[in-house]
């Protein structure tokens, strides 16, 4: 385990009520600083593995590390936990009863104990920052799709995470507003965070991934950078898989 | 378009009412057509008069829909007063409601309270006079007094169409002495003046039980009098003696009831439905978790199985009786678990309604799971339910009237204690029924005020 290592997964199983093996003892490991896409066909576990990462989905065996630190175990607050990882969903999942600037400052406010002062400057500099400053009084409701998606990108980042986590986040977008929300992301990916990336975005995991999981029935078939996976693929599934798509 | 609900709401109460007032009306005349026939008011006469010849004195006074009897025995020595009862007849038939016998013969003897023949001629005299003038000056009803003294029968009579009292004393033989003779008007505004003879001293009699059959006032006439009715019908429930004071009191009852109820209904409410929400949605379930949901269960099945009726009666009687505790309370406590119980379904279900994905993206950020059901799911939830809530909310306001069965001192109580003392249903019910229709008017305009206010976060 190298010096930077900030998620790690050993073992990592889920079964599903009845026999549903959706993930079957995976074991990577992730760098700071690091942008991993995972990639695979639907009903190929990325979706779980990556809700396994922050136990919204609780495996059923093996453990996860993250920051050194087994958040498998029980005895983890895995509330403090998840506050350094954030997560975008596919379906974005903004609270609509709240306007935006509410949205992005409930986490700091109510748990981080931020002054409402200073959670709400932070906030203003994210909607600047994805240009949506303008907006920030405005409720879910009166968003747009990609708007809607940016929106729940920064509501994360106001928790200051270590990792964010990306659940195909722009399958539920109007193909014209998928572009805005892969420009926030490789923003993020410039600036260094650490990102995990589920998504159908073939182009956009070449130019941003440094490592690429194809995932099929459960397990990691093949790792590898953008070029060795797409270009050079070994796995025979993974050669199907970007033959279909490609 | 707020203007156009309230009339709407106003023009509602006001065709509910006509249309009730209409149908009393309706049943009223029916009522006095059906009061009794000819033939029957003859038998009752002559069964009466027989036994008034035999030992007795008997008061007769007819109103709309009652007779009162008051009949009044004799000792042996005839000057003795033994015994006085008064007895109401019910005209359509059945049921005498009041029924008192005074003090006994030795109880009498004792206090030397008797009267002589004279005497109790002179006192009974003037009361039935003024009786009979007071009658006819209210236009209310038709008194017939009929009295035997032993040497003859006095008889006096008033009715507020026929404006008429006369009198006459006549001797057990029949034979009429001076004073026999009476101004009649009638309805048609006639007058006569009419001469009671052995032979129509019985006549003179039905004429007064049947005026209001023979009598067939023009409409202007009936309307007239059903104006009159009213206004007194309503003088007598709410003016006098003050009744409109109860009825504010137990108004206001009604009103605290509501409220404490309504707040305990609730906090059961969103505690049983947090239970159960919570246990239908995790997997896995602790052992207290459990036996909670348990319990929460045993609560729904059992106040939603039973009549609301039932249960304040159980309540109060069974429980909070014995332990002295009041009715009050005992009421707050019934409703506020009843509405508990509909409340609980109706937020479950709500919490329910809300997409997964707002737990998850609040449990994502950090927030327990408490956390997320109070800053998250459940502000979404309760707009989702609010009308339902408003409408448990109604439905409890008007079941508060069941308090009644326990004696509790609210609106219905007041309105029936009303009813029992002025012997009339018309006014007191119509009442209770308009204060019950506004109540809910003003409470779901509120709920429409504030469900517009929710709705606002979402435009």
């Amino acid at each position: 385990m190298s010096d930077n290592s900030i998620i790690r997964t050993e073992k990592l199983s889920k079964c599903f009520k009845g026999k549903i093996h959706a993930l079957r003892e995976v074991d990577t490991e992730i760098h700071r600083g690091e942008v991993v896409v995972v990639i695979g066909p639907s009903g190929s576990g990325k979706s779980t593995y990556l809700r396994s990462l922050n136990l919204l989905e609780e495996p059923t065996g093996g453990r996860i590390f993250f920051e050194d630190t087994d958040i498998t175990d029980p005895k983890v607050d895995i509330n403090r936990v998840r506050q350094k990882m954030g997560m975008v969903f596919q379906h974005f999942n903004l609270f609509p009863h709240y306007t935006i600037l509410k949205n992005m400052t409930l986490g700091p406010i109510k748990l981080l104990k931020s002054p409402k002062a200073e959670a709400e400057e932070k906030a203003y500099a994210l909607l600047e920052r994805v240009g949506l400053r303008d907006r920030a009084n405005a409720y879910p409701s009166q968003l747009s799709g990609g708007q809607k998606q940016r929106i729940a990108i920064v509501r994360a980042l106001c928790m200051n995470p270590d990792v964010m986590l990306f659940d195909e986040p722009t399958s539920a977008l109007d193909p014209e507003m998928v572009g805005e929300v892969l420009d926030v992301m490789k923003g993020l990916a410039r600036d260094g965070m650490t990102m995990i990336i589920v998504t159908h975005e073939m182009g956009f995991a070449r130019e941003v991934a440094d490592t690429v999981f194809f995932m099929d029935e459960g397990t990691i078939m093949e790792t590898g950078t953008p070029e060795e996976i797409f270009s050079a693929p070994k796995n025979p599934r993974t050669q199907s898989f970007l033959r279909k798509i490609l | 378009m707020h203007k156009k609900k309230l009339i709407t709401a106003g023009i509602a109460v006001l065709i509910i009412a006509l249309i009730i007032g209409g149908l009393a009306v309706a049943l009223r005349s029916s009522t006095t057509a059906s009061e009794m026939t000819a033939e029957e008011a003859e038998s009752f006469v002559n069964s009466r008069l027989d036994a008034i010849a035999a030992t007795q004195t008997t008061q007769y006074i007819a109103e709309k829909n009652r007779i009162t009897v008051e009949e009044i025995s004799y000792g042996d020595e005839k000057d003795i007063l033994l015994d006085c009862t008064v007895q109401t007849l019910d005209l359509h038939g059945a049921v005498a409601p009041y029924y008192d016998t005074f003090l006994s013969a030795d109880e009498r003897k004792e206090t030397g309270m008797y009267k002589s023949k004279l005497h109790f001629k002179m006192e009974f005299e003037p009361l039935l006079m003024e009786l009979a003038e007071t009658a006819a000056e209210k236009e209310v009803s038709c008194r017939i007094s009929l009295f035997d003294t032993h040497e003859g029968l006095v008889l006096y009579a008033s009715d507020e169409v026929v404006n008429a009292v006369f009198g006459g004393l006549i001797d057990i033989k029949n034979e009429i002495l001076p004073r026999t003779s009476a101004v009649l008007t009638k309805a048609d505004g006639t007058e006569e003046i009419r001469e009671f003879e052995s032979d129509n001293i019985k006549l003179g009699f039905l004429d007064c039980l049947q005026v209001p059959q023979n009598a067939k006032p023009d409409t202007a006439t009936a309307l007239v009098r059903f104006w009159n009715d009213l206004k007194q019908d309503f003088h007598r429930n709410f003016i006098e003696a003050n009744r409109w004071l109860t009825i504010v009191k137990g108004l206001w009852t009604t009103i605290r009831l509501t409220v404490f109820a309504l707040l305990l209904g609730i906090v059961i409410g969103f505690l049983v439905a947090f239970v159960r929400a919570t246990y239908l949605k995790q997997s896995k379930h602790g052992f207290l978790l459990r036996l909670v949901n348990s319990i929460c269960q045993v609560y729904l099945t059992v106040i939603r199985g039973t009549p609301v009726v039932v249960q304040i009666m159980i309540i109060y009687f069974v429980i909070f009786m014995p332990l002295g505790i009041d009715k009050f309370l005992a009421a707050v406590v019934c409703f506020g678990l009843n509405s508990g119980a509909y409340v609980a379904e109706i937020v479950r279900g709500g919490i329910m309604s809300i997409d997964n994905g707002q737990t998850e993206a609040g449990r994502s950020l950090g927030f327990n799971y408490m956390q997320t059901m109070f800053y998250i799911v459940l502000p979404q939830a309760f707009k989702t339910v609010l009308p339902a809530l408003a409408n448990e909310f109604v439905v409890l306001l008007k079941e508060t009237s069941i308090a009644f069965y326990i004696g509790l001192g609210d609106l219905m109580y007041s309105i029936n204690a009303i009813r029992a003392a002025t012997y009339t249903a018309f006014m007191p019910l119509i009442a209770s029924a308009i204060i019950y229709l506004v109540m809910v008017l003003i409470l779901q305009h509120l709920v429409t005020l504030l469900e517009r206010r929710l709705r606002s976060s979402e435009r």
